[in-house]
């Protein structure tokens, strides 16, 4: 085989090569939106055509029956939404109240102990959620904070990983502007309020996002904190509502979904750079 | 003026009290709901207690007796194990090779934008939503998995009301929603590696195997480590598919260790036992991360040399 031909097999092999290649691309976003395909279509079926024998891929007719369920008990749904959206701005902003300065110092300052503090910090990273929820809880039922949301809100402030996730840009960045700082007689208060919190502004707007998105979906912590219906949030209030309306409509237990996934898609796409980089921040060790 | 100089140099120098200040409620809460309640659970290992009765009964190591000899236990601790490796080493080699995927195959901004998407998503929709998408989607008389059985005329299959086969339904269930952070991690990972390693297989003449096997994955080594125990970590403690989708079926022959332990604190109120299950799984998230201190180390350690 000459050298010529042998480069045109390549080629052509390289065509068959990129078509599967596509395919293979395109399986793999198919599989991933599948199921929220499947949730959108469903809750617009009838519930005939829901239940038929063959289920059909594209509804032939197009019904609302499941999404005025929905809002026809906005009253419960619109309450859990309304404390899903409660914690998860609550939490992520008094989170970074506290935990900024913390993660400042632990940069930044000296201090004696410092070096205790950061090892004991470090070790708090390996306790699994299990190993404190018992007494929390408990805790808890002492405080009488059980079906409070400020409940949540108390478990959810202290982050190691947010602090050391904070530490870390603080380390990365310049010395010279803070020490600029402080010739023009700043102390360390004022330089952090100065000129290290503003500079922080992407970190921060970071771990905001990221907490949000945790607060938002989190399941244990307040399935157990919150067994009032009132104060449920949408993730542990879903099975109560799957129970009211799905039992007589399924149409309706899809509607329901996909009235919560919109949000959470629309905040995917806005924040989804930040989303990725916060996730980069705490995963790439290189 | 060199004395205010020198006086302003060593104030620099000195300690920052003001640290305290900033370290303080961040210790506070630490101590309050992470530090003391750990602690608390150890000394409530040995304690009889129901959460509301005022005394609690010490008992010695009862706890950890009752719990060595419960049948259930080792049944509880085999199923988390399988649950645990399969989900591990789907998420995390099947995370890496579709990344590879994407870094090696897919060009262009609006394609890569699609399937990166695809992917990354399911990571920001809460897994309580996931799991009930699911719940319909394998449903044994409605779902639209058996649907697509029928039409193909076969049996229809009880994804999740069949013993033997409900567990996996919630693996594939895990792995979907998860795969998307590993393979994100070892995406961003794969771009940073320097394009001249590239270049220089290229000019080589490599195949996209070769360079997989002896450029990026190499390279992405020390990600690897990383990836597997934050895997292992969440998969072994995992709690919501579960108990949205299993509680109650097939006798409690399905569950997982954190199930088993919101079980036994939450609805039977043995605090006791609850407490030295927490204990088990604490020990054997310690060994892992100090397996992955040592190792990382190791690998730093032969970078170095």
């Amino acid at each position: 085989m000459t050298k010529n031909s042998k480069l045109k097999l390549k080629k052509c092999n390289n065509t068959t090569l990129n078509v599967l290649r596509f395919i293979f691309g395109a399986l793999i976003c198919i599989v991933m939106l599948f199921p929220f395909y499947f949730m959108v279509i469903s809750s617009l079926k009838t519930m005939t055509e829901y239940t038929a024998a063959v289920p059909t891929l594209i509804p032939h007719e197009i019904s609302l029956d499941g999404y005025k369920l929905v809002f026809s008990n906005m009253e419960v749904f619109g309450k859990m939404f309304l404390n899903s959206l409660t914690l998860a701005i609550v939490i992520p902003v008094l989170q970074t109240i506290v935990c900024l300065p913390c993660a400042y110092a632990l940069a930044r300052l000296n201090f004696k102990g410092k070096q205790f503090i950061f090892i004991l910090l470090i070790c708090a990273m390996m306790f699994p959620g299990q190993l404190t929820i018992i007494q929390n809880f408990s805790t808890m039922v002492e405080l009488q904070l059980v079906n409070k949301l400020s409940s949540v809100i108390l478990l959810g402030i202290y982050s190691s990983g947010a602090i050391f996730m904070m530490r870390q840009y603080f380390i990365g960045l310049p010395k010279e502007l803070e020490e600029a700082a402080k010739m023009d007689g700043c102390n360390a208060f004022l330089s952090f309020i100065y000129v290290a919190a503003p500079i922080s502004l992407p970190i921060v707007s970071t771990n905001l996002v990221l907490c949000f998105n945790g607060v938002w979906g989190d399941f244990f912590g307040p399935m157990l904190l919150l067994k009032k219906r009132e104060v449920m949030t949408l993730p542990v209030g879903m099975k109560y509502i799957m129970g009211q309306l799905g039992s007589t409509t399924p149409t309706a237990n899809l509607a329901a979904l996909t009235v919560m996934c919109i949000p959470v898609i629309i905040f995917f796409f806005i924040f989804r750079k930040k989303l990725i980089g916060g996730i980069a921040n705490t995963g790439i060790k290189m | 003026m060199f004395k205010k100089t020198n006086a302003r140099i060593k104030d620099y120098q000195k300690n920052d009290n003001v640290a305290y200040l900033f370290v303080l409620p961040a210790l506070v809460f630490f101590l309050a709901f992470v530090l003391y309640p750990a602690i608390s659970t150890f000394r409530l290992a040995f304690f009889d207690w129901d959460f509301l009765s005022e005394y609690k009964t010490y008992v010695g190591f009862d706890n950890f007796i009752r719990l060595f000899q419960m049948n259930e236990f080792y049944m509880v601790l085999g199923n988390t194990a399988l649950y645990t490796f399969i989900t591990v080493i789907l998420k995390v080699f099947g995370g890496v090779l579709l990344a590879n995927f994407v870094f090696t195959h897919v060009k262009g901004k609006v394609k890569s934008f699609i399937v990166e998407s695809a992917l990354f998503m399911p990571i920001v929709i809460p897994m309580s939503v996931i799991a009930m998408i699911f719940n319909s989607m394998f449903d044994t008389d409605y779902g639209i998995v058996n649907g697509i059985i029928k039409a193909f005329n076969s049996t229809p299959v009880g994804w999740l009301t069949d013993v033997d086969i409900a567990l996996y339904t919630i693996m594939f269930l895990d792995v979907f929603k998860g795969i998307g952070f590993f393979f994100m991690i070892s995406l961003i990972a794969m771009r940073n590696i320097p394009k001249t390693y590239y270049e220089a297989a290229d000019m080589d003449g490599a195949g996209s195997i070769r360079v997989f096997t002896n450029i990026t994955f190499p390279l992405i080594g020390n990600n690897l480590v990383y990836l597997l125990v934050t895997a292992f970590l969440s998969s072994f403690q995992v709690f919501e598919p579960i108990y949205l989708l299993l509680e109650g079926k097939f006798g409690d022959t399905k569950i997982t260790i954190s199930y088993m332990l919101w079980q036994k604190a939450f609805v039977y109120r043995d605090v006791g036992l609850a407490s030295t299950i927490a204990i088990v799984i604490f020990i054997i998230a310690l060994v892992v991360t100090l397996i992955q201190i040592f190792v990382t180390r190791k690998l730093t350690y032969n970078d170095e040399k």
